[in-house]
């Protein structure tokens, strides 16, 4: 309150447009002084030293970051449920999951809580909570945004990008955040234009794809006439719409689950009792790093960093990790070769709306399976946004506008003039009538 | 009566130049909201 207070005495003249604007950060992003848990229990009493590129840049354009929010145990799952500390809830029932790993971004987002928050994703975990709760989530480019402080899950798919209620203030978000850091090396020193005077609201003659893969079997009849819908939208826009085949997006969970949990296996490595918050009792070295893992990571985590260091062992690299990372770039090359002839893809963000909270809890697999629309964008690399397209039962439909490596700016241009052609992103849960 | 967040970033502004509400107001709301919602939704985990 304080900082709001000190704020109020700034100059208008002086403040740019997300000033004094209240925002949540994601407890994966690193943040100096605050707890940074990670959701998990191996983390607890963990006070950054430092604060994440990102935390830096909300600072100087003087938003005030409110607290940090739930999420997945270092950022692995589609549900929240994978939490230590506590569950998430979807704002438009509570019975349902609000999506992950990012599910109390957009969930606080959702319900009114807080007008911004900042999200990671992986492998869907923006995008996919966005879908879930009908807000508005960006996965950026790869190396567009500085992963400098974001606890790595796996280092060549993870980005940090923006979940707000509407297109615009997430394109003056993802301004805010992004450019090239002298701290991450993978960040990408590519000019960040203006993605705001992008949103002209006019689309005629823009190129859409849409892979017939992403509305074939498994995506429920709900979502595939709300997403048929929008594209018809899109049509009467005046952009032109075209079937394509993105014909390795078949392999692409396979690949992603390989490579996320090899990375992970390596990345969460470092989290032995020694450094980092939690440390169990022992009466040896040894023991103190097994009973510290042993008791600090839940089970979805152990899970994947045994797939993960399965996969890169010496008997079986070269038939998983070697090969999921030659799928990875034909994945790639499909992207590319459509993006030869189309400025943006659209499909559906998600197969389904929101499952019931504890559904899947003894069926990984299938929660797996709900990251089939979302990993093949990580592992291409490309920039790609979940906006609300409509209803299923009264919950809400995603549509998912992928777009060129940073050109963010068109993805926004077609989610803008979408948004403004249509109602979906006023829609609010009955969370927002409490006083 | 709905949330000051049923505006935009441009609105906010706005009403925060013609002095309609303050910025330690928009911080007391967000406080005020995950107070009374947060026990059923769950997003919030520390508060500064």
């Amino acid at each position: 309150m304080e900082e709001a207070a000190a704020k109020d005495q700034v100059p208008f003249e002086e403040r740019g447009p997300l000033f004094g604007l209240p925002i949540g950060v994601k407890d994966n992003i690193v943040t100096e002084g605050i707890e940074t848990t990670c959701a998990s229990k191996i983390l607890e009493g963990f006070n950054p030293i430092y604060s994440a590129t990102v935390v830096e840049k909300l600072r100087k354009a003087g938003m005030v970051t409110i607290g940090k929010v739930n999420m997945d145990e270092f950022a692995m799952g589609s549900a929240n449920e994978n939490s230590a500390i506590k569950k998430v809830h979807n704002p438009w029932d509570f019975d349902r999951a609000p999506g992950g790993s990012s599910g109390g971004s957009a969930a606080a987002v959702s319900a009114g809580e807080v007008p911004f928050t900042l999200g990671s994703d992986t492998g869907g975990s923006i995008r996919q909570p966005a879908a879930f709760c009908g807000v508005v989530g960006m996965k950026p480019t790869y190396g567009r945004v500085s992963r400098y402080g974001l606890v790595a899950f796996a280092s060549s798919l993870d980005q940090i990008g923006p979940i707000t209620r509407n297109v615009r203030d997430n394109a003056l978000l993802l301004e805010a955040i992004a450019g090239v850091d002298e701290h991450d090396s993978t960040s990408a020193n590519v000019e960040v234009p203006s993605y705001v005077d992008q949103l002209t609201g006019d689309i005629k003659g823009l190129k859409v794809a849409v892979p017939k893969e992403y509305l074939a079997e498994g995506v429920s009849e709900g979502v595939k006439a709300q997403v048929l819908a929008a594209i018809e939208k899109l049509k009467e826009l005046g952009a032109t719409v075209d079937e394509v085949s993105l014909p390795h997006s078949k392999y692409a969970l396979a690949a992603y689950y390989i490579i996320s949990s090899s990375e992970a296996s390596s990345n969460l490595s470092r989290f032995d009792g020694i450094r980092y918050g939690f440390r169990a009792e022992a009466d040896n070295l040894e023991d103190l790093y097994l009973q510290t893992r042993a008791q600090g990571f839940g089970d979805e985590v152990k899970r994947r960093i045994m797939l993960g260091t399965y996969s890169l062992s010496a008997g079986t690299y070269d038939a998983y990790y070697k090969k999921a990372q030659q799928v990875r770039t034909l994945i790639k090359q499909d992207f590319d070769k459509v993006f030869e002839e189309y400025d943006v893809i659209v499909g559906p963000t998600t197969p389904t709306t929101a499952f019931k909270l504890g559904e899947n809890l003894d069926d990984p697999m299938t929660v797996y399976a709900n990251d089939i629309l979302t990993v093949p964008i990580n592992l291409a690399g490309v920039p790609a946004i979940s906006i609300p397209c409509g209803f299923d039962n009264e919950m809400p439909v995603g549509l998912q506008i992928i777009g060129k490596y940073f050109e963010e700016g068109t993805i926004y241009r077609v989610a803008d003039a979408f948004e403004k052609a249509t109602d979906f992103h006023n829609a609010k849960p009955q969370t927002w009538e409490v006083k | 009566m709905m949330s000051l967040f049923d505006k935009t970033s441009a609105q906010l502004q706005e009403a925060l130049k013609n002095k309609e509400m303050t910025i330690a107001d928009l911080t007391t709301e967000a406080y005020a909201r995950i107070d009374a919602l947060d026990g059923e939704i769950g997003a919030f985990f520390s508060f500064k």
